[in-house]
């Protein structure tokens, strides 16, 4: 915990209603370092997405976040402008999204998609993106890149998707990756293989990694620090090793309770 | 961009429209060099010939060959065909293309931003519907004084409505698709998000609608014609060739059939290239 990469202090997300406003994440507080692996648990609906996402700005319209502070290496995300925004988007901050079939555009093929990140964020030329777009699908473990490139996402099966994706998101080199229940829609063999690719990965890189998802089981291997969050607040912050043996919070020990032996 | 042609040589009904629509192109593209006599020549004399039968009423000249016959005022209908092709096909295709683009962008704009932009689009769509087709035709060409540009404006102005319908229903649910989310996540900008991600997969109805709207153009236009307001009754266009054999259906049938062959054998191109075009805009269906 030497500098902190990502800090965020008194997070809240609200939502304009019929009944008035509704705040749905409230006063939610972490830091993360550079190179980190930080594992955010909770029920639907508890908030989890939405904070992650607040912090891009990516929240639906009639959502709003607010913060005392959710600081960026040293820039203010909340009151970036749309332009300061985008250039951070895929490019410091990265995320993977949990469906796989419905994060790829189905009538564009999966090198283009590649490769439109690489040059927006690169300024590369559409050779040297393609090229960059064949490493990295070699880089998730994608056999056959120049093959592949020219596929479109039906082409692909679920596991495979999700490893585009992660490409996709690697194409910007990114400092943090956000991994919004990567491991969600697919079966649990192809979700260990995905796993220990960002895991692998993360090694590789030295980026910091947000794991949100409500698999106990999955941050046991893969998170130093968790966060629990519930009805849209943190109500338990601890290390991996401490939460599983000593949880305070009712909700994180019932939890553990329903794991899986 | 090859891989594209390839793909839609081996799309039957693409190869099928093509070719059709080579066909009909090549003809209007070459129809000074192609046709038999002056399309515009009257011949009085030669009126209501009947196909395949020489005209000899010009003393002195060589008879001649009426494949598909005369109109009324003794004019060779094949010729009059072949340059009616350059009217219809530009008139249509024109049409077609103004329309889709204005259409489209207008049901882009307003599916994804919604709002006051929804809103005014809305209303136009609304003012556009309400106001009577043919009341709009007949004043707009009055003003404008006729011509083909007129009427290529008029028939743009009268479909533009099926293209932002259909494109801003289709935006609506393609904007919180995921993949639209993702591209915002990579930091894409707006316009790219509108033309690269959401554009691309509204396509496929877009094309089943051009094709239809683009016949539709062609018969259009002729009905204008009809009306005495749309094109010169002496320019060749299928639609006023049409028209100028009403009267003589049941004595001259091949003034009118003729062109309505013409007309439907375009427009079956023009269909069987949306379809394909349909067909391969999807990439499931083409493996």
């Amino acid at each position: 915990m030497s500098t902190a990469l990502l800090e965020v202090e008194g997070l809240s997300v609200t939502f304009k209603g019929h009944n008035g406003p509704r705040t749905v994440v409230e006063n939610v507080s972490f830091r993360l370092a550079a190179g980190e692996a930080v594992g955010v648990v909770g029920e639907s609906g508890s908030g989890k997405s939405l904070s992650m996402l607040s912090l891009l700005g990516l929240l639906p319209a009639a959502a709003q976040a607010r913060a005392k502070r959710a600081c960026f290496d040293g820039r203010e995300l909340l009151s970036l402008t749309p332009p300061q925004l985008r250039a951070i988007r895929g490019r410091e901050i990265a995320i993977v999204f949990q469906d796989s079939l419905t994060a790829l555009n189905p009538v564009l093929t999966v090198g283009r998609q590649i490769m439109e990140v690489c040059q927006r964020h690169f300024r590369l030329s559409r050779t040297d993106a393609r090229r960059r777009a064949e490493e990295l699908l070699a880089q998730v473990g994608i056999p056959d890149p120049a093959l592949r490139l020219q596929q479109y996402p039906h082409q692909f099966s679920g596991g495979m998707r999700q490893r585009v994706t992660i490409a996709m998101a690697l194409a910007g080199e990114p400092r943090l990756l956000i991994a919004d229940e990567p491991t969600t829609s697919l079966d649990v063999t192809v979700q260990a293989e995905i796993v220990s690719l960002i895991q692998d990965l993360q090694r590789q890189s030295g980026m910091s990694v947000i794991w949100v998802t409500h698999d106990l089981a999955v941050l046991a291997r893969i998170a130093e620090r968790v966060l629990v969050m519930y009805a849209g607040t943190i109500v338990e912050e601890a290390p991996v090793e401490q939460l599983f043996a000593a949880p305070t919070h009712p909700y994180t020990r019932s939890l553990l309770a329903n794991l899986q032996p | 961009m090859s891989a594209f042609w390839a793909r839609l040589i081996r799309c039957p009904p693409a190869r099928r429209g093509s070719l059709i629509l080579v066909i009909v192109t090549f003809i209007a593209l070459a129809a000074p060099v192609l046709v038999p006599t002056d399309p515009w020549k009257v011949e009085p004399e030669a009126r209501l010939l009947p196909p395949m039968s020489r005209s000899i009423a010009v003393t002195g000249a060589h008879p001649t060959l009426h494949v598909l016959g005369t109109d009324s005022v003794g004019r060779d209908v094949l010729s009059r065909l072949m340059y009616g092709s350059r009217v219809s096909l530009t008139v249509g295709f024109t049409a077609m293309v103004l329309s889709a683009l204005f259409g489209s962008l207008l049901g882009l704009v307003s599916g994804y931003f919604g709002g006051i932009v929804e809103a005014l689009t809305g209303w136009l769509i609304d003012v556009q519907l309400s106001f009577p087709f043919l009341l709009l035709a007949i004043f707009l060409l009055g003003a404008l004084g006729g011509g083909t540009a007129a009427v290529i404006l008029i028939l743009a102005l009268a479909t533009w409505v099926n293209y932002a319908r259909i494109v801003r229903a289709q935006t609506l649910s393609i904007k919180n698709q995921g993949y639209v989310e993702a591209a915002h996540a990579t930091g894409a900008g707006v316009g790219r998000v509108l033309f690269v991600h959401i554009l691309p997969n509204t396509l496929a109805p877009v094309c089943v609608v051009a094709s239809f709207s683009m016949a539709q153009a062609i018969l259009t236009e002729a009905g204008l014609s009809f009306l005495g307001v749309g094109l010169d009754p002496s320019t060749p266009s299928w639609g006023t060739m049409l028209n100028d054999g009403r009267d003589y259906l049941l004595t001259a049938w091949w003034i009118s059939t003729m062109p309505g062959i013409a007309i439907g054998f375009t427009v079956l191109g023009v269909m069987s290239l949306g379809e394909g075009l349909r067909e391969l805009l999807d990439p499931r269906g083409a493996s």
